[in-house]
């Protein structure tokens, strides 16, 4: 099934946590079937920018659509055309994936069944692990699980916070191959990080500094992207 | 609403993954609280009168010193000098002693008595004929409670002397009646004497009654509802293990998706308030087989009590589930949150009497107790032994309930609604 086709438009975002200010007049834009990085250092207001693009909180001003839809505004309705893998698995440990699956795919558009035999599910290696209980699966594992389940509205944008964090390169390797697919069908890519070999799947690229972000051309990388990042 | 009964489905799955853990957690809760009752129980029937007579006499310092200067020489004095002494409530709170009145009065300057009373001579017969000569009471000048505590004793004297006076001036008139007036000079003697050893000698005159301080519900059934209320204050630390490994950030992905917070404190309640209703229906149905086999320690409790009990456990298991989920979104840290529940309700357990009724406990710490969780808890067991109903106990129970539910649900949105949790990162 082709996903739902979308584009972003960000404009002047603004979050302060009490007196902090965080993101300061943000500005992005990404087009249907784009990967777009948002580079920057620890704490510098990455995953906030992709919690707000999710609708899990709230910008204190600006404005935000995916479509035509205002994230800000129609945060669940948003929700149904964006994917958001954050951070920290979204994964109840005690349960097998089968039954992670089951919480998110009882109410999606798409036949699990379907997918995990030749779909989407089955490109992340998911059906190999079903019965396994989450808390037994490496890091790698669990963010594929994490991705699928994110995959659950069938979006047309996937949010992806620091997906490659921690893993090792197999596990990169075939979450590259997703993302690709996944951008073949028409799908557009948002991923946060802050290691550079991201940038290699990407189309275009952002640097989070000092609250706002900053364009960058894909192909820098070293010493020339770190004085790019730096205040 | 499919993917809260999903999430409801899974919330059951994993307690029931946790059961075994849950079971073994459970065993030894009812061990510790049934040692606690049966040790609360022992107590109570092993504390005597002479325990408490012992611990009395043990705090002599704390008797009231008083002293009585007797100036009447009659034989009824005598009497009531001796009955006196024998009282044993007036023995437990005064040390009396006799003196002269010089010398009482010299003891109360130097404070060594808090009161003096001077009885003057032909108070007894005076008593009697009518002159009513009184009888002086000295305090010191900064008199305290004591003062207090003798004018009650002064004034039950007093009492039953009108009561004295009132019964000699009918056998006057009697004697009159039947013109052998003559006589009474040597029947006062007499009759003074009979008169009040029978007053004084309460045993010849009151009956002796038993008196529990668990009121009119027999001790063993008291400390079975103690015991299910402590039970079921501290069976939600035994369950924040299965309820904790959740993950928190599981909160915002399924708000975003259209679950809101209630609904998700309450498909993690559920499942808790059926953990109480479990281990309820275990309960009613081990004294069921008890009582139809017609074992000893069922013999005081009926099916209907059973099962009654049973039906409380209902909204006991809903108020301390639901206190439980808001107290975990208030404190972050599960040692926070152990220590906390654990503490909370030793506490409201001691206060609302369920480890030693409130009869005997300080009043200042007897007085929190209606303000606690486990009041409404404790009168809800108890109404099933009293016959008294407990729709009111119910209700506070129901509206407290739903308070930690929207109290937990505004704190989960408070703190995840906000903010993603964040990776912990390597240093």
């Amino acid at each position: 099934m082709e996903h739902k086709k979308a584009y972003i438009r960000v404009s002047q975002v603004e979050k302060r946590y009490g007196k902090k200010k965080v993101l300061s007049g943000v500005n992005m834009e990404a087009e249907k079937g784009q990967c777009v990085a948002i580079l920057g250092l620890n704490g510098s207001g990455k995953s906030t920018l992709l919690s707000i693009l999710a609708g899990v909180q709230k910008a204190n001003r600006g404005t935000a659509k995916i479509g035509d839809i205002d994230i800000l505004k129609q945060r669940k309705k948003a929700a149904e055309f964006i994917g958001y893998v954050p951070q920290e698995n979204p994964l109840i440990p005690d349960l097998t994936v089968k039954d992670n699956l089951k919480l998110w795919y009882c109410d999606s558009p798409l036949d699990i069944k379907k997918e995990l035999r030749e779909g989407f599910l089955s490109m992340l290696g998911i059906n190999e692990m079903l019965s396994i209980p989450v808390k037994k699966l490496s890091g790698g594992m669990k963010k594929r699980v994490s991705i699928g389940i994110s995959m659950w509205a069938n979006p047309g944008v996937l949010l992806l916070d620091e997906p490659e964090a921690a893993l090792d390169l197999v596990a990169k390797k075939k979450i590259r191959e997703y993302l690709r697919a996944y951008r073949e069908q028409g799908g557009t890519v948002i991923i946060a990080t802050h290691e550079e070999t991201q940038l290699d799947i990407c189309d275009k690229a952002y640097v989070m500094k000092s609250g706002t972000l900053h364009e960058i051309p894909t192909g820098i990388r070293g010493e020339q992207l770190l004085e790019e990042m730096e205040v | 609403m499919k993917r809260w009964r999903m999430l409801l489905l899974l919330e059951f799955k994993r307690y029931g993954k946790a059961l075994p853990g849950i079971v073994t957690a459970i065993l030894i809760l009812v061990f510790v609280v049934g040692a606690m009752a049966v040790s609360g129980q022992y107590l109570m029937q092993t504390m005597t009168v002479e325990d408490v007579q012992d611990l009395s006499q043990e705090s002599g310092e704390s008797k009231i010193s008083a002293a009585i200067a007797i100036q009447d020489k009659s034989r009824a004095v005598n009497f009531v000098k001796s009955m006196i002494k024998n009282i044993n409530s007036v023995d437990a709170l005064l040390n009396i002693q006799y003196v002269e009145e010089e010398e009482g009065l010299r003891l109360l300057e130097e404070q060594k008595i808090s009161v003096l009373m001077i009885v003057r001579e032909k108070t007894i017969s005076g008593i009697m004929n009518g002159e009513n000569v009184p009888i002086e009471v000295v305090f010191p000048d900064h008199s305290g409670y004591e003062a207090a505590i003798f004018k009650e004793f002064a004034d039950a004297a007093v009492r039953m002397l009108s009561v004295t006076q009132a019964a000699i001036y009918s056998i006057y008139d009697l004697y009159d009646e039947y013109d052998v007036y003559e006589y009474k000079d040597g029947a006062i003697e007499r009759m003074n004497v009979d008169y009040i050893k029978s007053v004084l000698g309460r045993e010849f005159i009151y009956q002796e009654e038993t008196v529990s301080a668990t009121g009119e519900i027999p001790m063993s059934l008291y400390y079975l509802c103690g015991s299910l209320v402590l039970f079921s204050l501290f069976l939600p630390i035994m369950l924040l293990f299965v309820g904790k490994s959740k993950k928190d950030n599981i909160s915002a992905m399924l708000f975003r998706s259209g679950t809101g917070h209630i609904k998700q404190v309450v498909a993690e309640l559920i499942p808790i308030v059926s953990v109480y209703l479990l281990i309820g229906v275990l309960f009613g149905g081990v004294c069921t087989v008890g009582k139809l086999t017609g074992a000893v320690w069922m013999k005081d409790i009926s099916l209907l009590q059973i099962w009654s009990l049973v039906v409380t456990i209902i909204p006991v298991g809903l108020l301390n589930g639901a206190y439980a989920l808001f107290v975990c979104r208030w404190i972050r840290s599960i040692f926070g949150q152990v220590m906390f529940l654990f503490l909370t309700g030793l506490f409201q357990g001691v206060v609302t009497g369920c480890l030693i009724p409130t009869l005997l406990l300080p009043k200042a710490l007897a007085a929190w107790g209606k303000f606690t969780l486990a009041d409404g808890m404790k009168k809800s067991f108890l109404s099933v032994f009293s016959g008294e109903t407990a729709v009111d106990e119910f209700c506070i129970m129901l509206l407290e309930s739903v308070i930690f539910i929207l109290a937990a649900a505004w704190m989960e949105r408070k703190t995840y609604g906000n903010r993603m949790p964040e990776r912990r990162r390597a240093k």
